[in-house]
């Protein structure tokens, strides 16, 4: 659930901040920007602050921000973003303590960049959650996951899952626990438009859907790449390809690979993983659907 | 000829009959099935490669004329082992070995035991791992000017 930005409790906006973005490094613009607006949040355990320059930047905010995002009471984060309009009021530019991430002239493409940006430092910053980069649908109380990197197709499927009857749980982060539960990063689905850059957010009750919320053992371990023409004809894998798959989409694999191995064993040992080339995804989930049925009875 | 198995810089996780291992000079990840995995660990420094073809043979009750031979599984999986830096070196006389790494040894090998006829052939997959960048949708948002 997205929370309103507790607007009574941030700082007086300072409209007329003089910042040029061709000569002012990142730091001097955090350091510049104590009087601007701001919020500080906590997600999954971190207390993460972001200041901006301008009312229509703290607006749209919200809608960018980490599924369950709380506001935090004290204004003490352990990471800063700053997102402020340039003085000559044509350029976004994303800022962290270590320099300039993004910069545009558009504000929901500086937005689409924090977001990318909050998604990254939580999925490698929690300590005791698994972020792996994958969609997730809850079925009769099993979770099929689905790696796979970007542009692989993942939140067509998901929507296609769940439009098929199958709980919401994410289109971005299969996110689990020590026990190698799945747990819900319950964000609004992302999908691309026909040209691929753009992105329309989509809230699961558009599709017919709904959130999940509960953990869930995974019952189902999907690789599956969209190939335009491609036909469903899916192999089964072992445990330890399926543990690969993931592995490869895990944001941790390289900093903490045994916390990452160790969770994701735990994940797959009792599961099943099949692999396969996809063509239209209404097809395949339904077939999904149907295996991990016939799959929990037996 | 005895084998000796790499052990420095490896992380090892066991899942069933499968090993997956994660290299760290490298850092890639290599899954290595239950044959690869049964003969890597008999790399322990006291084994010949004939040992090693030994076990396998009884383990999976080859006979003599069987199309598959035993020595021949032990050179392609040391083959494919060595491909992936999963052997340290080779050696002529087998090396000291502390009595609780031969119990180790062969808790292990009980633990990767059993092969599967699909599984008859060593096999090492592989992926290099990821950085956060990669395993994430995309960040960057900067126009040319």
């Amino acid at each position: 659930m997205i929370n309103n930005p507790p607007t009574s409790t941030l700082p007086r906006l300072k409209p007329n901040l003089d910042i040029s973005s061709e000569y002012i490094s990142s730091r001097e613009i955090l350091a510049s920007l104590p009087c601007a607006a701001g919020i500080a949040f906590i997600s999954y355990g971190l207390k993460i602050g972001i200041q901006v320059n301008h009312l229509d930047i703290l607006i749209q905010l919200s809608d960018y921000l980490p599924p369950g995002w709380e506001h935090s009471p004290s204004p003490l984060v352990d990471k800063l973003y700053s997102l402020i309009l340039a003085a000559n009021g044509q350029e976004y530019l994303l800022s962290d303590e270590e320099g300039e991430l993004a910069r545009t002239t558009e504000l929901d493409r500086i937005l689409l960049a924090l977001d990318a940006n909050l998604r990254i430092y939580i999925g490698t910053s929690v300590q005791d959650l698994l972020f792996v980069h994958a969609g997730v649908v809850g079925w009769r109380d099993l979770a099929i996951v689905i790696p796979g990197r970007s542009f692989s197709g993942k939140t067509t499927l998901v929507a296609a899952l769940v439009k098929a009857g199958a709980v919401y749980y994410s289109d971005e982060y299969a996110v689990f626990d020590s026990n190698g539960l799945v747990h819900p990063y319950p964000r609004n689905l992302s999908i691309r438009q026909a040209s691929g850059d753009r992105i329309k957010t989509c809230p699961v009750a558009e599709l017919g859907g709904r959130y999940g919320s509960k953990p869930l053992a995974v019952g189902l371990i999907v690789s599956a790449h969209y190939q335009s023409g491609s036909q469903w004809n899916p192999t089964w894998i072992s445990p330890g390809a399926a543990l690969l798959a993931l592995l490869d989409n895990t944001l941790v694999a390289r900093t903490r690979p045994q916390f990452a191995m160790s969770i994701l064993a735990t994940a797959v040992s009792d599961t099943f993983a099949l692999q396969s080339q996809r063509g239209e995804a209404s097809e395949v989930a339904v077939a999904l659907l149907s295996e991990l049925e016939q799959l929990s009875i037996v | 000829m005895i084998p000796i198995a790499r052990t420095q810089q490896l992380l090892v996780e066991e899942l069933g009959e499968e090993v997956i291992v994660y290299d760290r000079e490298r850092d890639a990840i290599y899954c290595l099935n239950s044959l690869a995995a049964r003969v890597w660990y008999c790399c322990d420094g006291q084994n010949t490669v004939e040992d090693i073809s030994k076990i396998l043979a009884e383990e999976l009750e080859l006979s003599v004329s069987a199309q598959v031979n035993s020595l021949d599984l032990v050179s392609q999986a040391l083959q494919e082992l060595e491909s992936f830096h999963l052997i340290a070196e080779y050696i002529s006389q087998p090396i000291n070995q502390p009595e609780i790494s031969r119990r180790r040894m062969i808790k292990k090998a009980a633990l990767v035991s059993g092969f599967a006829m699909g599984t008859l052939f060593p096999t090492i997959k592989s992926i290099v791992a990821p950085l956060p960048a990669m395993a994430s949708s995309p960040t960057t948002t900067t126009e040319e000017p």
